[in-house]
């Protein structure tokens, strides 16, 4: 009983009912009696589960057929089973008909009749049973109940049996008596009977498949042993040959003895769980087994597909280490080549201004009517040409400016000097193209504030803003306004009321090479490079440059330059 | 009638200046490299220096040193010809000794006054 409770944890009821059931399927199949001419012994069969019974296959097993199978092969014996009840086995070992009958109770009074061994094989004893739910406790409850019996039973007839049981006690009842134990319980169920005798081990075993229990009356303890025909001539053989097999067997803890009485009594002591639980313990170990192959094959699904990632991810680390090696590369290179291109254009650009120089020069001093008079043709075409060299130069100072700009080597010249001085300084210079095209150029700044900055390139950015409102205003005015933000920034705005920008043109304002195109009126002047360098410059003198507009109504260029410029050595 | 050295590289420049000083009624002494043009000035001591920059065998800035640093020709004016492209020297420049500086290309009109400050 304490096994039962042993195996209480569910991986072990598993596992254990896995071995059972691995085990009873293998020991089920018993090899077919061997016919090589030694002693054949007839043995008396009759169906008592787990001691002797049969199964699907017709094979005789139990618990004594298994011991008796093993001795049998020890001594090489040839068993040959002869089927019958109970009391026809006992009438054919009175008769001589068989050898052996297994599975005998020992009582003095069967010794009269029959040989026995002298080693005990199990202990049994009756049981009374009854039907599930009635109150049958005692030997006194059986007054006046139908018992039921299996014929000819040691616990039947005899010394030990229920009848004289119930005769010592003096208590009637009447018995019906069956062929089998089966039977014994079959009635009960269907209330032919109140109560019922069988052996523990059948009581046992079977008493989960019909609607019975055991009562607390028990009784008839008795040896089961081998029984033999008495004064039979195969006894002298027979019974010292299995009396000393079984004290060999019982001798070793290990043995097929223990192993027997494992398998058919504890072991289906175990099975007798219910059913439903036995199917559940089936499917969950099917489940298991499904589950362990299933996660088998998927880690291994699962870990081919992690090495193939792993590769594709070497590889594509690989790729971005070359690419980036390459990118790496090509920056160094296009760095080159950026320094290249402005180291060309400031070499170019000085080298173009040298020719021009002397174009400038030569035509000023001819202009100025150093080498001779000029008629009037001569003087206008004369002047188109120093404009034009003017211009010229103007852009190639724009380019080499940008380029420097561009290749970091435009150099800062910081210097105090006054706004208003550089404002009056441009006003006077550009006053006499406002003059040519009827504009009022007009100037509002405030005295005595000085700069801490770049004078030449303020000066530069100014210049070209206003030039660019006298380019693009037709009439009306220029208006160069300069505040005082706070103690820190100065703010310098360039009006006109010239020809506006147009909203999607305020983006391109500036880009570099861009001019904004003025399908309806002429094509002005520049190369579109103005702007961008009046940006490059701001951004080096810390400042920022917007604009406002309003297309045909005019524009305002607004920047603000910190009046005092830290330059970062 | 003063006397200007002209130390210049370029042969059309150079004809320009010359034009321009001598129709101001001027001598002029020519240079074509910052070495001569440091002997011209020593040996001939003259009233003004035009003086370019960019100059072979040695450059402007250490030429004016080298007039500067002699003592018969420490006093004389030197006016640098400078290109667009040394914007941002002009300090350089003047510590170098010059007395002042000429941004090219050469406006005759705004040349003339320069030049009439020193002769």
């Amino acid at each position: 009983m304490k096994r039962r409770y042993k195996i209480s944890l569910s991986l072990s009821l598993t596992i254990t009912a896995g071995i059972v059931i691995i085990l009873l399927v293998a020991t089920n199949f018993n090899p077919s009696p061997s016919t090589d001419g030694g002693l054949v012994i007839r043995v008396g069969q009759y169906d008592n589960p787990p001691k002797i019974y049969e199964d699907d296959q017709g094979n005789v097993i139990g618990l004594f057929p298994d011991l008796l199978g093993y001795i049998a092969v020890q001594e090489g014996w040839t068993m040959e089973y002869v089927k019958g009840t109970w009391s026809e086995c006992l009438n054919r070992l009175e008769n001589n008909e068989i050898d052996i009958m297994v599975d005998v109770a020992y009582s003095d009074e069967r010794a009269e009749k029959y040989d026995f061994n002298n080693v005990e094989i199990l202990s049994n004893w009756g049981i009374i049973y009854r039907k599930k739910g009635s109150n049958i406790e005692s030997i006194d409850d059986l007054e006046n109940k139908k018992i039921a019996v299996m014929e000819g039973s040691i616990h039947t007839e005899g010394e030990g049996g229920i009848k004289s049981l119930v005769n010592k006690w003096g208590i009637n009842c009447t018995f019906i008596e069956l062929e089998n134990y089966y039977q014994v319980f079959e009635i009960l169920d269907e209330g032919g009977a109140e109560v019922g005798v069988v052996n523990r081990l059948f009581g046992l075993l079977n008493e989960n498949d019909y609607y019975v229990e055991k009562t607390p009356i028990m009784f008839n303890p008795r040896k089961l042993m081998f029984a033999f025909p008495q004064n039979a001539e195969l006894n002298q053989i027979l019974i010292p040959r299995i009396d000393e097999q079984l004290l060999k067997l019982k001798e070793d803890p290990n043995s097929l003895y223990f192993q027997v009485i494992d398998k058919y009594i504890y072991g289906h002591e175990a099975i007798v769980l219910p059913e439903w639980l036995l199917l559940t313990l089936i499917f969950t170990i099917g489940l298991l087994i499904t589950f362990i192959s299933a996660s088998f094959v998927l880690n291994r699904a699962v870990k081919s597909r992690t090495a193939e990632l792993q590769e594709a991810h070497d590889n594509l680390e690989k790729k971005v280490a070359d690419r980036t090696k390459e990118l790496e590369q090509a920056n160094i290179r296009l760095k080159e080549l950026d320094q290249l291109k402005s180291m060309f254009l400031a070499s170019m650009s000085h080298e173009l201004r040298t020719p021009l120089n002397s174009i400038i020069g030569f035509t000023g001093w001819i202009l100025m009517g150093m080498v001779g008079d000029l008629n009037e043709e001569l003087r206008k075409q004369l002047t188109m040409v120093k404009n034009s060299a003017n211009h010229l130069l103007s852009l190639i100072n724009d380019i080499l400016d940008i380029s420097k700009i561009e290749a970091g080597k435009l150099e800062l010249t910081i210097e105090k000097f006054e706004i208003a001085e550089v404002v009056n300084d441009i006003v006077n210079s550009v006053q006499p193209l406002a003059k040519d095209k009827g504009l009022k150029l007009l100037h509002v700044v405030p005295e005595g504030v000085t700069l801490n900055s770049d004078k030449r390139r303020i000066r530069q950015v100014l210049i070209n803003l206003v030039s660019n409102a006298i380019k693009f205003t037709d009439q009306g005015n220029v208006q160069i306004e300069v505040k005082l933000l706070n103690n820190n920034d100065l703010e310098v705005i360039v009006s006109d009321s010239g020809m506006g920008i147009k909203k999607e043109d305020m983006d391109i304002l500036f880009q570099p090479f861009q001019q904004i195109d003025m399908s309806s009126t002429k094509k002005h002047e520049g190369t579109g490079l103005g702007l961008y360098l009046c940006k490059k410059i701001l951004d080096l003198l810390h400042g920022d440059i917007s604009v406002k507009s309003q297309f045909g109504k005019g524009s305002e260029f607004k920047f603000i330059i910190p009046i005092k410029l830290k330059v970062e050595v | 009638m003063k006397r200007v050295l002209v130390i210049e590289d370029n042969e059309i420049n150079l004809y320009l200046m010359r034009t321009i000083v001598q129709k101001l009624g001027h001598q002029v002494i020519e240079a074509q490299d910052g070495l001569s043009g440091v002997e011209l000035a020593i040996t001939e001591r003259p009233d003004l220096i035009l003086m370019d920059i960019q100059l072979p065998l040695l450059d402007g800035y250490e030429a004016t040193k080298k007039i500067r640093a002699a003592e018969e020709t420490k006093d004389i004016p030197i006016i640098a010809i400078t290109s667009y492209a040394m914007v941002g020297d002009k300090e350089k420049i003047l510590a170098a000794g010059c007395t002042a500086y000429i941004e090219k290309p050469i406006d005759p009109e705004s040349f003339i006054e320069e030049l009439k400050k020193y002769l």
